[in-house]
């Protein structure tokens, strides 16, 4: 999508076009999520985050002044999301600890297999050791690796010059490596799947 | 053992993983190289970390394409192998949640315009209901938990003000009831949906099941 298709959705979608609506959430919604990731606090669900991000995004639309700040604005909603969730953290954790009680051992989904299950480690080490940098150089890092992401697209929603931003994943990338030569970043637990998604 | 910090060789390594890097770069990279020749290294893990961030979050983003700002998401209870009498029992406490705040008592089952019922997603599943179901438990029911909204629905506002939106508020609560009754297929004598008390093992009820 160009940036005038962008900037025409966005003033439909601002002026109640639902359909307009659908096609920006369907177009934001990666880049949506690894912002979450980003920010989301442990023991939250992606899942219900993006839920409410779309919910949010749904009701606030019409408050968007300018289809120009949209990337900036969609990333404040969600960052706020991934804060307000942060707050409830602790009745978030009951409740996980609740769906933890209904992983089924016997799952022929969860991986047993060892090699797909080294191959699924190092990436989740990946993404924890990411997880784990200084917030001005890991959502930038995050973000750049949402395939299709331009660096001038993350600019755009970080509200910072592109060479800002190119520094910080130049950065980034060496500070990603350090950790992981560390090997100090334990393997996060497999992500939840809800059944049938 | 890291590297020294190197500003320059971080920008050229970066500019050659995203694909970005000029000519000129690359002869900057080249120079570099025959100074140090582990910057290759360092840019080969560059490449490779890059590559697994991004299968990384290619599998967690993954769940982004299955929600949308007007669709109804229908995640599965995840009950697992437990099933049976466990199942009903989740039935019957969201059934029961249910005539806490409606009033009067519908069986699950039974059509109520505006009722909701779990039961497709256990099909077969009896359904247990308390014979105190409408009017009260012993004591006051526990708050467990809340659950986020889960969106239904969303229609521009009648006056076209904004939009209206269909929010589902989610809470688990627990209750203690005297007695429990499984629902039967068909109808009593007196028109009624047929109920057989339910008598649990006196050990490790749930377990059985």
């Amino acid at each position: 999508m160009t940036d005038m298709d962008d900037r025409d959705t966005t003033q439909r979608a601002i002026a109640g076009d639902r359909f307009a609506l659908e096609i920006l959430w369907r177009d934001h919604r990666r880049w949506l999520s690894a912002v979450l990731l980003s920010h989301m606090p442990n023991g939250a669900d992606l899942e219900d985050l993006l839920q409410e991000t779309a919910m949010n995004v749904c009701r606030k639309i019409r408050d968007l002044r300018d289809p120009e700040r949209l990337r900036p604005w969609l990333r404040t909603i969600a960052i706020n999301t991934a804060i307000s969730a942060g707050r409830s953290a602790t009745l978030r954790r009951k409740v996980r600890t609740m769906d933890d009680t209904e992983l089924d051992p016997a799952d022929p989904s969860i991986d047993h297999d060892e090699d797909h299950a080294t191959a699924r480690d190092t990436l989740e080490r990946v993404l924890a050791a990411a997880q784990r940098l200084h917030p001005d150089y890991r959502e930038p890092l995050i973000l750049k690796s949402v395939r299709g992401l331009s660096q001038r697209a993350i600019a755009e929603a970080l509200d910072l010059p592109e060479t800002t931003i190119e520094t910080r994943l130049a950065r980034a990338r060496r500070m990603l490596r350090q950790l992981l030569e560390e090997k100090g970043v334990p393997v996060p637990p497999a992500p939840r799947t809800a059944p049938g998604t | 053992m890291t590297h020294p910090h190197d500003e320059t060789e971080d920008l050229l390594i970066h500019r050659a993983v995203s694909m970005t890097a000029a000519p000129t770069d690359w002869d900057s990279l080249e120079a570099l190289s025959e100074r140090d020749p582990e910057l290759w290294h360092r840019m080969a893990q560059a490449l490779r970390d890059e590559g697994d961030l991004t299968h990384a979050l290619d599998a967690r983003t993954a769940i982004a394409s299955s929600i949308g700002p007007f669709q109804s998401r229908r995640r599965g209870l995840g009950f697992g192998a437990a099933s049976g009498w466990f199942a009903a029992a989740a039935i019957a406490a969201c059934w029961f949640t249910t005539l806490m705040h409606t009033g009067p008592a519908v069986l699950p089952g039974a059509s109520r315009p505006g009722t909701a019922h779990e039961s497709s997603d256990m099909p077969g599943a009896p359904g247990l209901v308390s014979n105190q179901g409408a009017t009260h438990g012993i004591g006051s029911p526990t708050p467990v938990s809340t659950l986020p909204d889960v969106l239904l629905g969303t229609q521009r506002a009648a006056d076209g003000d904004g939009y209206e939106i269909t929010v589902m508020k989610r809470s688990v609560e627990k209750v203690r009831v005297k007695d429990l009754f499984q629902l039967q297929r068909g109808q009593d004598e007196l028109g009624n949906p047929a109920t057989l008390p339910v008598r649990f093992p006196a050990t490790n009820a749930m377990e059985k099941y």
